[in-house]
């Protein structure tokens, strides 16, 4: 028995160790390096396998301007050499996909900017969405970019579209395909192109419709900021910050100042509620008191209710939003004041849930009053 | 190699056929279903699961000797595991188109029924030859009957545009049919010998009368 016992334990560690040496042997072989798994990839876009990474520096100024992250960001940023894609970059970008995940990609662009395709390369497997995107699918995203330039996907944002997104059902993976491709296009544009990024400072970078929107902010009645006119400042462009995970993000920073001299800002926020839609608000910072008003773009939350005249009621919610002023005089730190509006607000339109994007959206600029006051104190110290 | 073991050899020989891994055992159906959408998927999984089990067979067999009985189960796996991995390792080095699409797959043949079968059914206790013998036929008879599916699947559903077909519920469809054909066929070329070996037992025995008869005379 004891002896059997020890011939199979015998028997079964031998067999381990000569199928391990084995798999060793065989992998010493045939390993796969990276640099083979790379030039595979490229092959689909490109023709060339010699390349020479470029812009380390502007990759991590870049990547700490949008706050990026492992999952989040430019990775590297190469440069063709020889052959019939000489000159032509690539670009390996990640964008942020469904919990957690990630969509990494190589963007191809022609030395004038022009997109040659994109492949994917990894996908974190944080969920389950991103596998049911075919390979095929992935091809027809890829062709959808072809042929359009580093400018046109900047305005567009969009690598794929809604049509490839609705039959894969994983709109959120190829929205994180979006981003990548459109954090390439920002970057090519700011550091690659020779167009100029920044607006002339001491003047705001704004179409009328947003100053009419702005200039909603100061007139609201009884507001305390009649008077306030937009005359100097600037107008960031990118993220400052950007809170993935609870929806939200600030996507521009204005500067304003009253007729009196006083100098504020107000934050542009974005923020989005599962199912129920985006909030696209302006805030306006002072010294310790905030107001803000709605800007209706995008997919506004009360579509949700368009059809259920029960729970909805568009004129009200519409013009309560935009001609109130919220949170008038209240400090930053009384973000209790959000559940006041709150009730106020569900009393008259019921939209208990799309509310939530509006808190999102408020409770993030609370969040990161400080760092945007920082940013604006750069920016008005920098004009000064 | 006496008469007996000839005729062995030639009934293993045939196993491919009399007991078809696929439309007469119904073994490996995962693979088969997810793999065969078009018949070069289908060819190149099936000869990676057949060298898998011809390999396989020649090592169990190889090894039955010092085989511990209680533990050959995992000694089995271990082997057909390692077969297994470094196919992947070649799949994924030489022919990587086929292994990015199929590769989830590949890996699934280290638990294939059909290997472990013919691992615990025969090369665990015959000779390396015949373990051979039975696994090349098999693998054959597995080879033939996933390529067959794959090229139905993408006539019927690729070229006709039936799409089902190319869905795994499509996939049941066409095996179903195809095993309903390949054993009504068996079962005919069975009756049709069976009726051959009868009537070459009555000409024997009617020649043997007859020489009885003459020898009585």
């Amino acid at each position: 028995m004891k002896k059997n016992v020890l011939m199979s334990i015998a028997v079964l560690s031998a067999t381990a160790v000569i199928c391990v040496a084995l798999i060793a042997v065989v992998n010493h072989f045939w390993h796969i390096t990276d640099e083979e798994r790379f030039a595979r990839a490229v092959k689909d876009i490109m023709q060339t396998n010699s390349f020479e990474i470029q812009y380390d520096n502007e990759v991590a100024e870049y990547n700490a301007d949008i706050g990026g992250n492992d999952n989040y960001g430019i990775r590297t940023v190469r440069l063709a050499k020889g052959g019939r894609d000489d000159g032509c970059y690539l670009f390996q970008s990640r964008g942020r996909g469904y919990n957690g995940g990630f969509v990494e990609l190589l963007i191809g662009y022609t030395a004038d900017g022009e997109l040659i395709g994109f492949i994917k390369t990894s996908l974190s497997d944080a969920n389950t969405y991103q596998h049911l995107i075919k390979d095929s699918d992935w091809d027809a995203a890829s062709d959808s970019v072809k042929g359009k330039t580093y400018k046109d996907e900047f305005e567009s944002g969009r690598a794929g579209g809604n049509a490839l997104q609705a039959a894969t059902g994983a709109s959120v993976t190829l929205g994180g395909a979006s981003e990548a491709i459109k954090i390439s296009n920002e970057f090519f544009k700011k550091y690659i192109s020779d167009d100029v990024v920044e607006p002339p400072k001491g003047e705001i970078e704004v179409n009328a419709t947003k100053i009419a929107q702005l200039n909603i902010l100061f007139s609201v009645e009884n507001s305390g900021y009649q008077g306030v006119t937009i005359k100097q400042g600037g107008y960031v462009k990118y993220p400052i910050t950007s809170d993935r995970e609870s929806g939200a993000r600030v996507e521009a920073v204005y500067t304003a100042e009253a007729v009196d001299g006083e100098k504020y800002f107000i934050a542009e926020v974005w923020a989005t509620t599962s199912g129920y839609g985006n909030w696209r608000l302006l805030v306006l910072l002072d010294d310790n008191n905030l107001i803000a008003a709605v800007n209706r773009t995008g997919n506004p939350p009360y579509e949700v209710y368009e059809e259920d005249d029960e729970h909805y009621d568009a004129s009200n919610l519409d013009s309560t939003l935009n001609m109130t002023a919220l949170y008038k005089g209240k400090a930053l730190s009384a973000i209790a004041g959000i559940d006041e509006y709150d009730e106020y607000l569900q009393g008259t339109t019921h939209p208990t849930e799309s509310i939530d994007g509006l808190k999102l959206c408020i409770t993030h600029v609370l969040k990161n009053a400080m760092s945007l006051r920082e940013k604006l104190a750069e920016f008005i110290g920098e004009e000064a | 190699m006496d008469k007996m073991d000839k005729k062995m050899l030639k009934r293993t020989a045939l196993g491919g056929i009399l007991d078809n891994p696929v439309f007469v055992l119904v073994l490996g159906m995962c693979p088969l279903i997810a793999v065969s959408t078009s018949f070069m998927d289908a060819l190149l999984m099936g000869v990676s699961t057949a060298i898998v089990l011809l390999l396989s067979n020649v090592a169990i067999s190889a090894l039955r000797k010092i085989t511990p009985s209680a533990v050959r189960l995992p000694i089995y796996l271990m082997v057909v595991a390692t077969l297994v991995t470094i196919l992947q390792m070649f799949l994924d080095k030489y022919i990587p188109d086929f292994y990015a699409s199929a590769g989830r797959f590949i890996a699934l043949i280290a638990v294939n029924c059909i290997i472990l079968a013919r691992a615990e059914a025969f090369a665990g206790k015959n000779d390396v030859l015949s373990s051979l013998v039975d696994a090349a036929s098999m693998g054959l008879g597995f080879i033939v009957a996933i390529a067959i599916l794959g090229g139905v699947r993408q006539l019927l559903g690729d070229v006709l545009g039936i799409s089902i077909f190319t869905a795994p519920a499509g996939g049941f469809i066409a095996l179903g049919l195809l095993m309903a054909l390949f054993n009504a066929a068996l079962f005919f070329a069975k009756g049709y010998a069976a009726r051959r070996e009868a009537r070459k037992t009555r000409r024997e025995a009617r020649r043997s009368a007859k020489t009885v008869k003459e020898e009585a005379l």
